[in-house]
């Protein structure tokens, strides 16, 4: 189901990121789609009310034309939104939008890359990671960052496949793993 | 040995026929002797109650008489007891002496053929007793050379099962050694990650995390090309 989803959901990205590349706009619908991705996991409420079957569709449409406007200014993406409650297809918003900025690093060069420390790093601190992490890749890299204390210290990145782990943790179960062996 | 049996039954019916037949002679010889009893005897025989109770009798006391026709008759009885027993009895007394004759001889020769055998018997015991002292001695020999040899098997096998038992012995203290050591690593290991966890979390400051991430752009940054 949650293949048969994605895979619905990228035939709506690519919909999508095929108007905003004829458009020139690709960047701000996908913009526009992510901040909408993160309205609906971030608001239970809006997905209870849209989820909600008590509510007529014509309701539900009542409030999304409300709100979307103040959200996306883009007509694409109320079309598409609109057309997603229309098909009852809504919960695929946050894949959709996954699967649109996935769309547009590879049409651009992008990559992504997640970075993982035991605290938040400093912006100078980033900066040279991501330098470090597009020298390594040759690549464009937008980082997507995130704190584990389990990491102690140092630093894990993710970028697509590959996994660079400078943590003290691994290095801790390096060490452990040599001395048991 | 059932032949002279025989020859003994005959010989005894015969020895009675001869009995009977000089019994016979006997009575007609009685028969005929009363008359000269009657006139010879009863003189002494009155003379003999005619004297008084506890007397002696008289010194010229006549002796018995010997009658000449009793005495004829008597030899004649003799001569046909005589006759009859050589004729009649003779041969079957000359058969059971000889059969007697001969059983005595068997029994004599048996008798020396057992002796003769007794004394091979006896004669071949005193050897064997002889050669049982050396088969004594052979077969002492014998069982003292099994007992050596047994024992020295039984040592044989009781050094060989002690080796095996040292070698399975010391091959298990190694095991056990080799565990308790592993076991040991392991435990110190944990304990030496743990400690160096709890130091780490408790030394490391915003200068150790800057260094680490130097040290991790550093690590990722050559493969881009410096």
């Amino acid at each position: 189901m949650a293949a048969f989803g994605g895979s619905v959901a990228r035939r709506y990205a690519r919909a999508l990121f095929g108007m905003g590349v004829d458009g020139g706009n690709f960047e701000a619908l996908g913009r526009e789609i992510g901040d909408l991705a993160g309205l609906w996991s971030s608001s239970p409420e809006l997905r209870q009310t849209i989820e909600n079957p008590v509510f007529k569709p014509s309701e539900k449409r009542a409030i999304l034309e409300q709100i979307l406007p103040r959200v996306t200014p883009t007509a694409e993406v109320q079309r598409l939104v609109l057309l997603l409650l229309e098909r009852r297809r809504i919960v695929l918003l946050p894949a959709i939008a996954r699967a649109y900025r996935d769309l547009a690093d590879a049409h651009t060069g992008r990559v992504r890359a997640r970075v993982t420390s035991a605290a938040p790093l400093a912006p100078d601190a980033l900066d040279r990671v991501r330098a470090s992490l597009e020298r390594r890749t040759g690549k464009k890299v937008i980082l997507e960052t995130a704190v584990d204390a389990e990491l102690i210290g140092g630093v894990v990145a993710r970028v697509g496949d590959l996994v660079l782990d400078g943590s003290v943790r691994t290095q801790l179960d390096d060490l452990r793993q040599k001395l048991l062996n | 040995m059932r032949s002279v049996r025989i020859n003994r039954l005959s010989s005894g019916w015969a020895v009675v026929v001869l009995l009977a037949v000089v019994g016979l002679f006997g009575r007609l010889a009685q028969a005929q002797e009363p008359a000269h009893r009657d006139g010879d005897r009863p003189r002494s025989v009155t003379a003999a109650e005619e004297a008084p109770a506890g007397e002696e009798l008289p010194a010229n006391h006549e002796s018995p008489q010997i009658h000449p026709k009793s005495l004829a008759f008597q030899l004649i009885n003799f001569g046909v007891l005589l006759f009859i027993l050589i004729k009649f009895g003779g041969p079957a007394i000359g058969k059971a002496l000889a059969a007697r004759h001969e059983q005595l001889k068997a029994e004599l020769a048996a008798a020396a053929e057992a002796r003769a055998s007794a004394l091979a018997r006896l004669e071949q015991q005193d050897q064997r007793l002889a050669a049982l002292e050396r088969e004594i001695v052979d077969i002492r020999g014998g069982i003292q050379r099994e007992a050596e040899a047994e024992k020295a098997r039984l040592i044989a096998l009781a050094e060989e099962r002690s080796r095996r038992i040292r070698e399975e012995t010391s091959f298990a203290l190694e095991q056990q050694v080799k565990e308790a050591e592993l076991r040991l690593r392991h435990e110190a290991g944990l304990a030496a990650v743990q400690l160096a966890e709890q130091l780490v979390r408790k030394s490391l400051d915003a200068r150790d995390q800057q260094r680490l991430v130097d040290a991790f752009v550093g690590d990722v940054a050559p493969r881009g090309g410096n």
